[in-house]
């Protein structure tokens, strides 16, 4: 067993004076004091404080790689057709992205890592720990199913560009309806012959995946929201930059939303109405919202900067780090394995030299399965 | 009109923190801790931080169009041929862009803003007061802040698609070589027609105007060292990201040294060695001419002041931190008689804030410009 001793722990929402114990990777046991017994290895964490790894729901770390110069290794979106459900992030992975080693260096322990914004349908997204030299061996497999989709601007520009279908927005919709009743009618065939696309389609309808759609307008959301009800499909709203312009209609949506990246100008025609603003408004709204970065939109090593900017809103410090942690391991469906520091839970968790709100603390040391794997001055060594 | 700032912790920057008051007529900061006279007007700062307005020293405001992000409202390259002098970043400038209001409600009150990087000479700057109750021409503080020039990824980007000029690191260097050479011919000619592109070349040579140039990697920074040399101008290096690498040549040949933008992904080669450990590297070397810059948009300009506590959260000193997004800023562009610090004789551009300017949870509450009140976030919220 490992044996955490001295530090302040960030426990039920707050910060609490208590030791706890790791074995085989997962907490066994708080206690305000853990003796430890001869096999033990203690580590005296006193004037430190922990907190549980950080959990970023949308990125594309490892596959638009970082360093390869004009993103060189950009794996991102597959753009040789509109719908590409048959993709898999995880085969456009690279486990050494500097980016993946940032966000273990930094507290980022999870990561859900999808296609880009290019197609109506990007193909399916994965969730991994951001530890290890083998993407296989980092995948959180009790996440639930993820159909990454993309709504708007990115899509019109990239397929106008191009003279092809989708150029607009009413093509964007109709090639969505035309996947799914494909995959309506290829599940009422009984004499179907497998095709991977179909299956991950089919997983949606059967409620056995969700959709997480890239969108920013509200006329998206809308038109997001019919289809989804025509086809009774789970999803969750990822950037959903305008959604705080209308909070009485937020409210009418019981959907997760997962906004960001927030610490970005309004040069994007995609994201001019996104602002920290949006977390609160939409906080009150009942929904349950998550913060993302979209790495390397934002570099997970500046992960604590959207906690610091939307700190400035004065919200709860505890509803702020639930948007880093528990709410986005509800929204990928991992909160029974990681998210808080609980019992039973993976022993993902990070120790800093002081406050997380405090931009003069570091990230001393990342924790993942128990394991010590990464923090700020690992930076320097590699 | 006079008024008084009354009971706030007062940080001059260029002078130790206090609590007092400042006394503020015709838009200047007439004298520290006034007597209160009857009749003087009173704002009570209760008990919160001001700090003299900050000073962004490179960004591209007005010109590169806030929120439409297309060709008809950017104006920051012209990169139809790689040597372009005569452009002047002021008649590029959209006044009402919203990047002014963003600016304004998160502190930074004098902004300037430079032609981009996309060729080799790209034009000369300007600086502003943000002050949105002046008239556009009122608010120019220096019509013309220096000559940017661009060495490294961008010019080669751009130059070997537009006007097919240049290939290699080499042509940037020998075009900017050519520039120069033919404008001393220029000067010798004896029956010359004027010739603005040279003549503004020749007020580089005559120490009349700063060269910016933007550079990233060592051997670039080393490349327009080389060239200043041979013609004896003035440069001020912007973005400098591998000058943490060669700290001791910045620190030996005291080349004011602009960081910036600290916070975006290591997207081109040139920026791989980008650390967020470089200004307290070059402060380690004895490099005193530090400032730090957003490029807004291509980071918002909100995150001026996150830059330094950044740098301080690995190692750069407090003090460092503030003057390099207020005095030292300003003395680069040859404004520190006027901003860049709370001393009586400035501008009284102030900002009043909740906790330090260096902690990156503050919130920006009034805004003066000019001793006049340019933004009330209570009442107009907070931009970010």
């Amino acid at each position: 067993m490992l044996i955490v001793k001295g530090a302040q722990i960030w426990k039920d929402r707050d910060l609490k004076r208590l030791d706890f114990s790791v074995g085989e990777g997962k907490i066994a046991a708080f206690s305000p004091s853990l003796l430890p017994g001869p096999q033990d290895e203690v580590l005296n964490l006193s004037g430190h404080y922990v907190y549980p790894g950080l959990i970023d729901p949308h990125t594309h770390v490892g596959l638009l790689e970082e360093t390869t110069g004009n993103f060189a290794g950009d794996d991102v979106n597959e753009t040789t057709s509109p719908a590409t459900a048959g993709v898999r992030a995880i085969d456009g992975i690279n486990p050494l992205d500097p980016g993946i080693r940032n966000a273990c260096n930094y507290g980022v322990t999870t990561v859900c890592v999808m296609p880009g914004s290019a197609n109506v349908i990007g193909g399916e997204g994965v969730v991994i720990k951001t530890a290890g030299k083998s993407v296989d061996t980092m995948v959180v497999s009790s996440a639930k199913k993820i159909v990454k989709m993309a709504f708007g601007r990115n899509i019109t520009w990239t397929w106008s560009k191009k003279e092809k279908y989708p150029s607009t927005r009413l093509a964007v919709g109709a090639v969505l309806r035309e996947k799914l009743n494909a995959a309506k009618n290829y599940m009422a065939n009984p004499e179907r012959v497998n095709t991977y696309e179909m299956e991950v389609l089919a997983n949606l309808l059967k409620k056995e995946a969700i959709a997480r759609i890239h969108v920013a307008n509200l006329e998206d959301i809308e038109t997001i929201d019919r289809i989804t009800r025509e086809y009774e499909i789970d999803y969750v709203l990822d950037h959903a930059s305008a959604l705080h312009t209308n909070p009485e209609y937020a409210k009418t949506l019981r959907v997760p939303v997962i906004l960001g990246p927030l610490n970005v100008a309004g040069k994007s025609f995609q994201s001019y109405d996104v602002t920290c603003a949006s977390v609160k408004v939409l906080l009150e709204a009942g929904l349950l919202v998550s913060v993302m970065s979209d790495a390397p939109v934002i570099p997970l090593n500046l992960v604590r900067l959207q906690m610091f900017l939307i700190d400035r809103y004065r919200l709860n410090r505890a509803d702020i780090l639930d948007l880093f942690t528990e709410n986005p391991a509800k929204t990928l469906g991992i909160e029974k394995q990681t998210g808080s520091l609980d019992v039973g839970k993976d022993a993902d968790f990070i120790v800093l030299d002081g406050d997380i709100f405090d931009y003069r603390s570091h990230v001393r040391s990342t924790y993942i399965y128990g394991k010590a794997c990464g923090g700020e001055d690992y930076e320097m060594d590699s | 009109m006079k008024w008084i700032l009354k009971n706030a912790i007062i940080h001059p920057v260029t002078s130790e923190t206090f609590r007092g008051s400042i006394l503020i007529d015709k838009g200047k900061i007439a004298q520290i801790n006034p007597a209160e006279r009857k009749g003087t007007k009173i704002f009570d700062g209760g008990g919160l931080h001001l700090f003299p307005g900050i000073v962004e020293e490179h960004c591209h405001i007005g010109t590169h169009g806030e929120k439409t992000n297309q060709t008809a409202d950017q104006d920051t390259n012209e990169w139809s041929e790689p040597i372009t002098p005569e452009m002047h970043a002021l008649d590029g400038i959209k006044i009402y862009d919203f990047g002014f209001k963003m600016a304004l409600a998160n502190g930074i009150t004098t902004l300037n803003i430079f032609p981009g990087s996309g060729s080799p000479i790209t034009g000369i700057g300007v600086a502003l007061k943000n002050d949105p109750s002046l008239r556009f021409e009122e608010r120019i503080l220096i019509k013309e802040s220096g000559l940017k020039m661009a060495f490294g990824e961008n010019p080669k980007s751009v130059h070997s698609k537009t006007s097919k000029t240049i290939q290699t690191r080499m042509a940037t260097a020998a075009l900017i070589r050519k520039a120069f050479q033919d404008a001393l011919n220029y000067e010798k000619k004896a029956d010359k027609e004027y010739n603005r592109r040279f003549e503004i070349l020749l007020r580089v040579l005559k120490g009349e105007l700063t060269a910016h140039v933007h550079a990233h990697r060592a051997d670039d920074i080393q490349t327009i060292i080389r060239i200043a040399d041979e013609f004896q101008f003035k440069i001020h290096l912007e973005h400098a990201t591998e000058s943490h690498l060669i700290p001791e040549i910045i620190a030996q040949r005291q080349i004011p040294v602009a960081i910036g933008p600290m916070f975006t992904a290591k997207y081109k080669i040139e920026v791989n060695n980008r650390s967020l450990r470089t200004p307290a590297i070059l402060e380690k070397a004895g490099v005193k001419d530090l400032s730090l810059i957003t490029d807004h948009p291509v980071i918002p300009i909100w995150n001026l002041p996150i830059e330094a506590s950044m740098a301080v959260h690995y190692g750069l000193s407090e003090d460092l931190a503030l003057r390099s997004i207020t005095i030292n800023p300003a003395r680069n562009l040859g404004l520190d008689h006027r901003i860049g610090s709370i001393e009586v004789g400035k501008d009284a551009d102030m900002i009043l804030l909740d906790r330090e300017l260096l902690d990156p949870t503050h919130r920006v509450l009034y805004v003066w410009t000019n001793g006049t009140l340019s933004y009330d976030t209570e009442k107009e919220g907070m931009v970010l």
